[in-house]
């Protein structure tokens, strides 16, 4: 819990390298996830989707 | 229930901003995340639809994106050069009144911008102009916000409104007088509410007559021009015919002081000089063919299968969003950007080190907001692609049977404040919105009118626009208190256009 605590302050600290971070974990997959598709390769459509819920999920942490 | 829990993302993006008071980047993230886990466990979806979706959202928010970075990057350069502090110091040799000047800029100059330009440009221009002319940073966003929402539909060079058309399949003259009716009528409405959140009810009594001069000259041009066919150039002929009444009309409000001093005319259009050079460039682009065949050459476009959920929704094959390159907004700002830095620097107005500064601020502007837009954009696509936007709008509309005609721009408005376009909410809805008419027996034009006149009012208080205008007015991170200040004088507006709606169908009925 405490370790939570002080994630969540460092993300505060550093909130524009977390949005920038953010940022380029979502504007990555759109590109490999559109190839993934045509190709049918699930295992990777599911990484890069995983990848963009890692950064929403980033942006939910930094307050 | 898939009413219920399509409604879920949206419920949740509005009480974590307006309740709450999360920034956008939080509840939009939020929001997204919500929609992801609701399209995969109850709406059939799988990997390669979202897949698909993200790629579409991708082309959405780049065709945003560029918008926002540019018009960023033009505030900066104006800024860094003083431009903007000489505009607001300017500005009150014209008029010292307060509400003549949120008129003026918020409500005339703003619907120009949008007749012109495109999504966000208007309040991203003018909520700086506003704040260096002393107007909390609240109401220099609301105030643009509020005045430019009515010229939405036939700005941007018509592009909503050949929307309306591309879905309903309805040819322009029988959906432009009505359509121009409803905005025009909101339009004189959005006067008022300009004044109102520019100095309360007494600004709202002390400029009822500037107001309603102006409001019908630009309502009443608009209409001409859409109606004569002209529905590309219809909000720019109105906001200009506007412009020319505005600035003879501003001097007979100079406000309390009345000697304004000496206007130094030469700093003033240095200063101006950028936005001159926007105005010039961007009718240049959308005016001479030739410009506009040479600039569009270079295309994105990118192509869509048909994509099924495991309920059945189908999205059909296509292109996705079609971006030329040269010709976007965005690169026409940019443009603009480098001509007006090179006059700036010209003028001798920067100091040593000024690019870096530039590029600096610009970056840190715009992250904040640019992380939110890609959440919000991915949100509404994989509603969409997923059912839940139809779903949605299904229950919304079954469910009101009879009062349909006056929930049909309340429609519209909720597809606007989803996906931040006017254009959008007539893509997704247009042909749902044209099927019910016909299915409840109610004038299809009319109906129409209210779904684009809805969005075209409620688009302004869309996160992602409302986003660029907190951004800079430097109200980044309290885009809740934003939303809370626009929604009840955008909810007035589209309430104006409901019972314009009910009184249309009523009128073509009997």
């Amino acid at each position: 819990m405490a370790n939570l605590k002080l994630a969540v302050h460092w993300l505060h600290k550093h909130k524009f390298e977390a949005h920038l971070a953010a940022f380029l974990m979502m504007a990555l997959p759109p590109a490999p996830l559109y190839m993934a598709a045509q190709r049918g390769l699930v295992g990777w459509m599911w990484a890069w989707l995983g990848l963009m819920a890692a950064a929403n999920l980033l942006l939910l942490a930094v307050r | 229930m898939a009413f219920i829990l399509a409604l879920i993302p949206i419920l949740l993006i509005l009480v974590l901003m307006v309740g709450l008071r999360w920034g956008a980047a939080r509840a939009g993230a939020a929001g997204y995340l919500s929609a992801l886990l609701i399209a995969l466990a109850a709406f059939g979806s799988g990997p390669q639809l979202l897949a698909y979706a993200h790629a579409k959202a991708a082309l959405l928010a780049l065709d945003v994106l560029l918008i926002i970075w540019a018009a960023f990057l033009l505030y900066r350069v104006a800024d860094e050069a003083g431009a903007i502090r000489r505009i607001g110091d300017s500005l009150p040799h014209l008029t010292s009144d307060p509400g003549m000047q949120a008129l003026v800029i918020g409500w005339v100059f703003a619907s120009f911008l949008q007749g012109v330009g495109g999504f966000g440009v208007p309040v991203a221009v003018i909520a700086p102009l506003l704040v260096g002319l002393g107007f909390a940073p609240l109401s220099a966003v609301a105030i643009p916000s509020i005045g430019h929402g009515w010229a939405v539909t036939f700005g941007s060079l018509g592009s909503s409104f050949q929307a309306l058309m591309a879905a309903s399949d309805l040819p322009g003259h029988s959906l432009a007088p009505p359509a121009a009716t409803f905005l025009g009528l909101a339009g004189l409405l959005s006067g008022w509410m300009v004044a109102h959140a520019a100095g309360g009810w007494q600004a709202v009594r002390r400029l009822a007559l500037a107001v309603l001069v102006l409001g019908l000259v630009m309502g009443l041009v608009q209409y001409l021009a859409a109606v004569a066919g002209l529905w590309n150039l219809a909000a720019f002929s109105g906001s200009v015919a506007g412009l020319l009444v505005a600035f003879p009309l501003a001097r007979r409000y100079r406000g309390a002081q009345r000697d304004n001093g000496v206007l130094d005319l030469k700093a003033l259009g240095v200063a101006l000089s950028g936005y001159a050079v926007l105005v010039a460039i961007i009718l240049a682009v959308q005016l001479i063919p030739a410009l506009m065949s040479v600039l569009g050459q270079v295309e994105l476009e990118v192509h869509f299968p048909e994509i099924r959920t495991a309920l059945g929704f189908v999205t059909p094959a296509g292109p996705g969003r079609n971006i030329a390159i040269f010709r976007h907004p965005g690169f026409v700002l940019g443009y603009s950007c480098v001509l007006a830095y090179l006059i700036y620097r010209w003028a001798g107005l920067y100091r040593p080190g000024s690019v870096s500064r530039i590029l600096a601020g610009t970056l840190r502007s715009v992250l904040s907001s640019s992380v939110s837009i890609l959440s919000m954009v991915s949100m509404a696509v994989i509603m969409e692609h997923a059912g839940m936007t139809d779903a949605l709008a299904r229950g919304l509309a079954e469910g009101v049977g009879g009062i349909f005609p006056a929930v049909a721009p309340w429609i519209g408005a909720l597809g606007a404040f989803m996906t931040g376009s006017n254009t959008n909410s007539n893509v997704v809805f247009g042909a749902l919105q044209l099927r019910t008419a016909q299915l409840l027996g109610y004038g299809a034009a009319i109906i129409l009118a209210g779904q684009t006149a809805g969005a075209s009012l409620a688009s302004v208080v869309a996160p992602t626009k409302v986003v660029v205008g907190a951004s800079t007015a430097g109200m980044a991170g309290h885009e809740g208190d934003v939303m809370r200040k626009l929604s009840l004088y955008t909810g007035l507006a589209v309430l104006l256009v409901s019972l314009l709606t009910v009184m249309g169908v009523w009128l073509t009925s009997s």
